[in-house]
């Protein structure tokens, strides 16, 4: 069962990202005239210069780079498919965040990347001019002077090196910060666009942001080559048995090129361009709404249904696309509704909304568990970091833990040491609110399949349901409000600290909507139910705190008559 | 189609309208509004009648015009720079370094100055598109909001909460209160950006959220309703700005709550909000030149956006496609949705009719916007006629400034735009009344008057009034009135009658689903 794989990602999943890499490579022309529009800026003759590098980015001269780079952004966009995901992995210390960068599938990541940026960015220097595209240039200069030698001797073109180097070092920068900004997590929009929208918006974004990081990355990339382009060129000469080039690069007056600079900040934007645009579009097509069969006639496609997808925790993606669906079917489409209300024929089983209705509560119930558990691993830590150690140590049951802990404890005090082990700040309430996106899509479908129920279910088929509904969300509701009281729940992240590359401040944020999305289901249930809402049985304590939803209490402790 | 001349005259000069009782509205005397209220619908607003006489309220002022106070400046060229860059953008920088030549280097001085000509010539010529992208800040927004005179009127924004009975007003000197029913405790809003307010909305479903549109951004306040504190504190503001979106003219919430869509008059995106996310979506198409007024219908389905110029645009919210309405005969002023979503009510400036697109009440999202009717059928005229009530000669009517719809979709107000050339007043508010099925009709009921001289600048009906409808009335001398409009919605007739202010009383029959 295992080892067969899902239908929808062998189906859905593979097609998405096929779709998205082909657009990605038919946008590489694009970014390469771009690119040359960039570099070859003619104001004085504007039509020469737009037809002229148009003609010129598809010259058959520059097939044998387009084709470089098409293999590139495949490569490149197969490497974005298989670290795709809705639910990463969250280092909890920086260690954990080491070992993680260290795994051989990151190590990969990297390698792919440092070789696809050291082609990219050469192929962009090829493109751009003769100037940089060969390793090798005749010598010129003062070994020529000498005449010792006979012929054309070769030197190296150190400007070419230095370019497909600072390829190489922004290929390795891209694939760090692809795993520290966790950038393979996959974010869904706030509003379903079609996705030439979305592209159309996101693209110019895209570019200033590629802009941005390269220039902040470039500093760190002379600095290295003024400490270590010695000895780069050295071996380069070596390995290509070619003589080292009259002016030193890695001395300040040979660093001191804008024309350098120029040549690799506009290559480093074009290859994080072409790298991103294959990433955002695989993003783009993969957080695409998915509509699911509410109920199937077919046979062989029961496995497809909405309630098999809200269940699948096997595949996280399946899921996620289940509940998005089901929150979006709840508030847009009377008629799917309807299959969800509906009784099985025979039986006159609502076996759908059960299997929905269910799997939204397991998803709610388990945060509402993890919450209460974290509130208990913190009431327990302040204990233990009271001052009094002996009321730990007297406990007997747990001598061998006690003992770990302590050795943990030492080793956490040892200055390196506790560098790599502290907690990361914000790490713990990542992983606590890992799921926040799906919880939320459950707060909306559910809420607004129980508020369409009071005029659309006919058969009364959710009506049995709805103390459940109600108790879990009143739960969950309290445990958010308790742990967003706690100091330890975090802050927003402050708007102007927002570097544009990190891209994932929406999914910190994420676990922010959990509070307002659970208070807008209770207030809409009780919107529409209005004073049928107070004669749902419920338990004592969960009435009460129901009733401070109900429009008549907006008074604080004033009973009213 | 109803016209102005079939409604009964408007109560003489010294009368104002109080009430709506048995069909007809109500007029009493000055000084004894209270009594005749109360004695024709008892204790209905409970709300504190409210008097922020305009000379009261100091206006707060443009940083540049009080800079112009206290001259002679001691500051460097620099910072005056650097400020006129925040306030005003590039344009000003430049005007600021030509004015100041003698302090800069002489390349400075002439460079800024031929960037300067450049700019104001692309000013110009983007001007000569759109018009309204000359105007300044603060004329913007006192062209395209919805208080009638944004300038010297001393409430300049109002807001009922959705279910909630609680008020939000913003005063003329950026200071937002907020008024409830039941708590005598008045918050009193103030934060640093939070400047020229036009617009105000609380969120749906949710006691606490108030969103405000500023200059600059949005900021979403959280009034916690719990809370005994008159001024909240602004650590919890949340503040939504993008660059090149002020100013903010226009805010809708989606009625389920989470979704905001903010507009500006010179952006030609609108803003889609998640709120608790503080991410932003903007949704741009071509043509129009901005977006100057937005309304979310009532069934979240749909969103109502009008540009500055004669073209307006349906989106529906499921994939946010959008069906364009062009070939008006002016700028959109003034809309309302039905309490169902299904009709549209539009007017335009300069053209005294309302228009209605019906869209179809139970297809799909994307279909009902696609499929609505294919042209807007006027459903009232609203040319100018002249009243003579007791020796007094009014003329009314002309073109529209907004006009709300009640939640029952029983009433509709207007409110109309003073025209000095025509001679057309705007004191009087023309009510109808109106009816959803079995097709649209809007018949008159009357006209709603205040104190003698005094017109109402910003008109919003009560969400959830439980006899009727509760009209809430800003009038230019600062006063804020309720006039309740009690009658039995035409759906409520057949059911079981509501139990008037009974409020805690338990519901113990059995729940059960309609149909």
């Amino acid at each position: 069962m295992a080892s067969k794989p899902h239908w929808f990602m062998q189906e859905v999943f593979l097609f998405r990202t096929i779709a998205s890499q082909l657009w990605a490579v038919l946008l590489v022309p694009v970014g390469v005239y771009s690119l040359l529009l960039t570099t070859k800026v003619d104001l004085l003759h504007p039509w020469r210069w737009i037809i002229g590098c148009l003609f010129e980015a598809v010259s058959p001269y520059n097939w044998g780079y387009l084709l470089l780079l098409w293999g590139v952004v495949v490569v490149g966009g197969t490497s974005h498919a298989r670290h795709l995901t809705v639910s990463p992995t969250i280092p909890q210390t920086r260690l954990a965040r080491l070992v993680q960068l260290l795994s051989p599938s990151s190590l990969v990541h990297a390698g792919t990347h440092v070789v696809m940026a050291m082609v990219m960015s050469y192929c962009a220097a090829a493109l751009i001019g003769p100037q940089f595209s060969s390793l090798s240039l005749p010598c010129q200069g003062s070994e020529e002077n000498d005449r010792e030698t006979v012929g054309p001797l070769h030197c190296l073109n150190e400007k070419s090196v230095f370019v497909v180097f600072s390829g190489a070092f922004l290929g390795l920068c891209y694939s760090l910060q692809y795993f520290l900004h966790t950038r393979h997590r996959l974010q869904f929009p706030v509003i379903q666009q079609a996705k030439f929208f979305r592209v159309r918006t996101l693209l110019p974004q895209l570019v200033v942001d590629s802009a941005y990081r390269v220039l902040r990355l470039l500093p760190g990339y002379y600095l290295g080559y003024y400490l270590l382009g010695h000895g780069v060129k050295t071996w380069m000469c070596a390995l290509l048995q070619l003589n080292p080039s009259p002016v030193a690069l890695s001395s300040l007056p040979g660093l001191l090129d804008v024309g350098l600079l120029w040549q690799a900040a506009v290559g480093g934007t074009f290859l994080f361009c072409l790298l991103d645009t294959s990433w955002l579009l695989l993003h783009i097509f993969h957080a695409q709404v998915f509509k699911f069969e509410v109920t199937s006639s077919l046979a062989d496609q029961t496995d497809r249904c909405l309630s098999d997808a809200v269940q699948c925790q096997d595949v996280p993606l399946v899921q996620h696309l289940g509940f998005l669906d089901l929150s979006l079917l709840a508030q847009y489409s009377p008629q799917r509704r309807k299959h969800i209300f509906s009784l099985s024929q025979p039986g006159g089983h609502p076996y759908i909304w059960k299997t929905v209705s269910t799997s939204s509560l397991a998803v709610l119930d388990s945060l509402t568990n993890r919450l209460a558990a974290c509130r208990h691993n913190i009431g327990v830590t302040g204990q233990r970091l009271s001052p009094d150690p002996s009321r730990v140590q007297g406990s007997q049951k747990g001598q061998a833990t006690g003992k770990m802990d302590r050795v943990a404890q030492g080793l956490r005090r040892t200055p390196v040491l506790a560098y790599f082990l502290q907690q990361l700040p914000e790490a713990a309430s990542a992983e606590l609110f890992k799921d926040a996106q799906l919880v939320v899509w459950v707060l909306e479908g559910l809420s607004h399949l129980v508020a369409a129920s009071y005029t659309e279910d006919t058969y009364g088929v959710v009506q049995k349901s709805l103390p459940d509904v109600l108790t879990a969300l009143l739960g969950l509701h309290e445990a958010l409000d308790r742990h967003f009281k706690m100091p330890l729940a975090g802050t927003r992240p402050s708007q102007h600290a927002r570097l544009p590359c990190q891209r994932d401040v929406s999914g910190q944020n994420m676990r922010f909507s959990l509070l307002p999305a659970v208070t807008t289901a209770l207030y809409h249930i009780v919107n529409v139910f209005g004073k049928h809402a107070e004669s749902i049985p419920l338990s004592p304590e969960h009435k009460q705190k129901l009733r401070l939803f109900l429009p008549q209490t907006d008074a604080p402790g004033i009973p009213r008559s | 189609m109803s016209s102005l001349s079939m409604f009964p005259s408007p109560p003489p000069v010294g009368f104002t309208s109080v009430c709506e009782v048995n069909g007809e509205l109500v007029a009493a005397k000055l000084g004894e509004e209270g009594v005749i209220q109360a004695q024709y619908c008892g204790q209905v607003g409970e709300f504190p009648s409210l008097h922020f006489p305009p000379d009261s309220i100091r206006a707060s002022r443009e940083e540049s015009s009080a800079k112009a106070a206290f001259l002679p400046h001691d500051e460097t060229v620099w910072k005056r720079a650097k400020e006129a860059w925040y306030e005003h953008g590039l344009g000003a920088v430049l005007s600021e370094l030509v004015t100041s030549r003698a302090e800069v280097p002489g390349w400075l001085g002439w460079s800024s100055s031929a960037g300067l000509a450049v700019v104001r010539w692309l000013g110009s010529l983007h001007g000569s598109l759109f018009p309204h992208l000359a105007l300044s800040n603060e004329d913007m927004i006192a062209t395209f909001a919805e208080n009638a005179d944004w300038y010297h009127s001393a409430i300049r924004a109002f807001s009922w909460h959705p279910h909630i009975h609680k008020f939000a007003i913003a005063l003329r000197d950026n200071s937002i209160k907020v008024y409830s029913r039941t708590s005598k405790i008045v918050p009193l809003l103030k934060h640093k950006v939070q400047k020229g307010v036009a617009a105000l909305s609380w969120e749906p479903q949710s006691a606490s959220v108030l969103a405000v549109g500023c200059q600059n951004c949005v900021l979403i306040w959280h009034v916690d309703p719990m809370s005994l504190s008159s001024r909240p504190s602004t650590t919890t503001c949340q503040v939504l700005s993008r660059p090149g979106h002020s100013p903010i003219t226009c805010l809708a919430w989606s009625p389920h709550g989470k979704l905001l869509a903010s507009a500006s008059p010179a952006d030609t995106a609108m803003m889609i909000w998640s709120v608790s996310t503080e991410t932003g979506v903007p949704l741009r198409r071509v043509g129009g030149g901005g977006v100057s007024l937005l309304k979310w219908s009532p069934d979240g389905n749909k969103l109502f956006a009008a540009t500055p110029s004669s073209l307006l645009r349906v989106w529906e919210t499921e994939t946010w496609t959008c069906e364009r309405w062009t070939n008006l005969a002016g700028r959109c002023q003034s809309s309302c949705w039905s309490p169902d979503g299904a009709v549209l009510l539009f007017t335009v400036a300069d053209e005294p009719v309302i228009y209605s697109i019906t869209f179809p009440r139970d297809a799909d999202v994307v279909t009902s916007v696609k499929a609505g009717s294919k042209s807007a059928v006027v459903c009232v005229d609203l040319s100018q006629v002249t009243l003579e009530v007791e020796e007094e000669v009014l003329n009314v009517g002309g073109s529209v400034h907004s006009m709300v719809w009640d939640p029952t979709g029983e009433r509709l107000a207007v409110l109309f735009t003073a025209d000095p050339e025509k001679g057309t007043t705007s004191q009087l508010i023309a009510l109808f009344r109106t009816r959803l099925h079995p097709v649209l009709e809007i018949m008159p009921c009357g006209f709603i008057r205040g104190e003698p001289g005094v017109s109402p600048e910003l008109i919003s009906f009560q969400e959830n009034f439980e006899s009727g409808a509760l009209l809430a009335v800003c009038w230019s001398n600062g006063k804020l009135s309720f006039i309740p409009l009690m009658f039995v919605p035409s759906d409520d007739v057949n059911r079981i009658p509501r139990n008037g202010f009974g409020n805690g009383t338990v519901f113990t029959g059995q729940m059960f689903s309609q149909q």
